[in-house]
């Protein structure tokens, strides 16, 4: 399983579902409080991410429920059950 | 009929003849709240009048009001019992017609007391119909555990138009009218999640294909996402078909070691 791969693709689907103003802010910080650097345009700029950042990162996002919605599906998509 | 491609907080918009949409974009859960309003002749109905929260309410009833008195609403049609597509039943019930229905889906009909509607609710079976006084036709079509036992979705056979409720709904926190390129992921994300029978939504979809053939679909009208025009049903027809649902059974099964035997 690619961390990445999976990051990438949850991001792209956040993307989608068109999140907008402060709750764009909301998951940029969410991600980087988990260590997860991305751009402002939703685009990751660290090239290494772990099980458990990802871990992390799922809890992090009960405050923005539809996007751990999403988080579950794609994570689940890819055998991660957490 | 409207060219608008995007809702306002303001006016309703007019998506087939006597249609309006009543949406209120919600930026904060990416989950729009979209009821509809079906006049003909001076009569009016609402199909899933939406949120008791202020801020749908308000908005939605100011748009009923940009199109006609609600004095002129007759019936209430609620397609499942959730909150977001009915929890302002007691609050236009003061404001709609004296004589007026609420019909439901009999499943639904013993949950929605609990909204403390003062009127009783009509259920309503596969096939049942609701006319207009100048003959206009509803068409109520249950599509059974999509997403409750009880859910149907209403064919307007006027215009062909089908109100899908949660069917065919999307996580979107934009207010674009229309489903554009986002719509299937925001479709399927949505979907795939809140259904869990592979089953019912085969039925659903074979239904709703059936009925087409038979009769049509101009528009489906989901009460979250976004309106979907005829061109594009059939994408979305076969997007659905090959969508995952229930899947988070399966994940949970495997997250505490359970062997389902399907």
């Amino acid at each position: 399983m690619d961390s990445c791969k999976v990051l990438n693709e949850f991001l792209e689907r956040a993307g989608k579902l068109t999140v907008l103003g402060s709750k764009r802010d909301d998951l940029v910080n969410i991600l980087k409080s988990s260590g997860i650097l991305v751009d402002g345009e939703l685009r990751l700029r660290s090239s290494n991410v772990t099980q458990d950042q990802l871990k992390s990162l799922f809890e992090a996002l009960n405050v923005l429920a539809v996007l751990k919605i999403t988080a579950k599906r794609v994570f689940r998509e890819n055998g991660l059950n957490f | 009929m409207s060219d608008k491609k995007r809702y306002d907080t303001k006016k309703a918009i007019e998506v087939a003849e006597g249609v309006y949409h009543l949406g209120v974009q919600d930026k904060s859960n990416s989950f729009a709240n979209i009821p509809y309003l079906v006049v003909d002749n001076g009569e009016a109905v609402i199909i899933d009048p939406g949120s008791a929260r202020p801020e749908f309410f308000e908005v939605v009833l100011a748009k009923v009001k940009s199109v006609i008195d609600p004095k002129r609403i007759k019936a209430m049609i609620v397609q499942h019992q959730d909150p977001d597509l009915c929890a302002a039943l007691p609050l236009f019930e003061p404001l709609i017609a004296d004589q007026y229905e609420i019909m439901a889906p009999l499943e639904a009909q013993v949950l929605l007391q609990h909204y403390a509607t003062r009127k009783k609710v009509k259920p309503v079976n596969d096939d049942d119909t609701y006319t207009f006084g100048n003959g206009r036709t509803l068409v109520f079509v249950s599509i059974p555990y999509c997403h409750f036992v009880g859910t149907m979705v209403t064919y307007d056979v006027k215009t062909k138009t089908v109100f899908s409720s949660d069917a065919f709904g999307g996580f979107s926190a934009d207010n674009e009218l229309y489903a554009g390129e986002h719509y299937p992921v925001q479709l399927s994300t949505f979907l795939g999640e809140y259904l869990g029978s592979k089953r019912a939504l085969e039925y659903a979809l074979k239904r709703l294909e059936q009925l087409a053939a038979s009769h049509g679909i101009e528009r489906i009208c989901p009460q979250h996402g976004c309106v979907i025009k005829k061109e594009m049903i059939p994408m979305y027809l076969e997007a659905a078909h090959d969508l995952g649902v229930g899947g988070q059974i399966d994940g949970l099964a495997a997250k505490h070691n359970i062997v389902l035997n399907n």
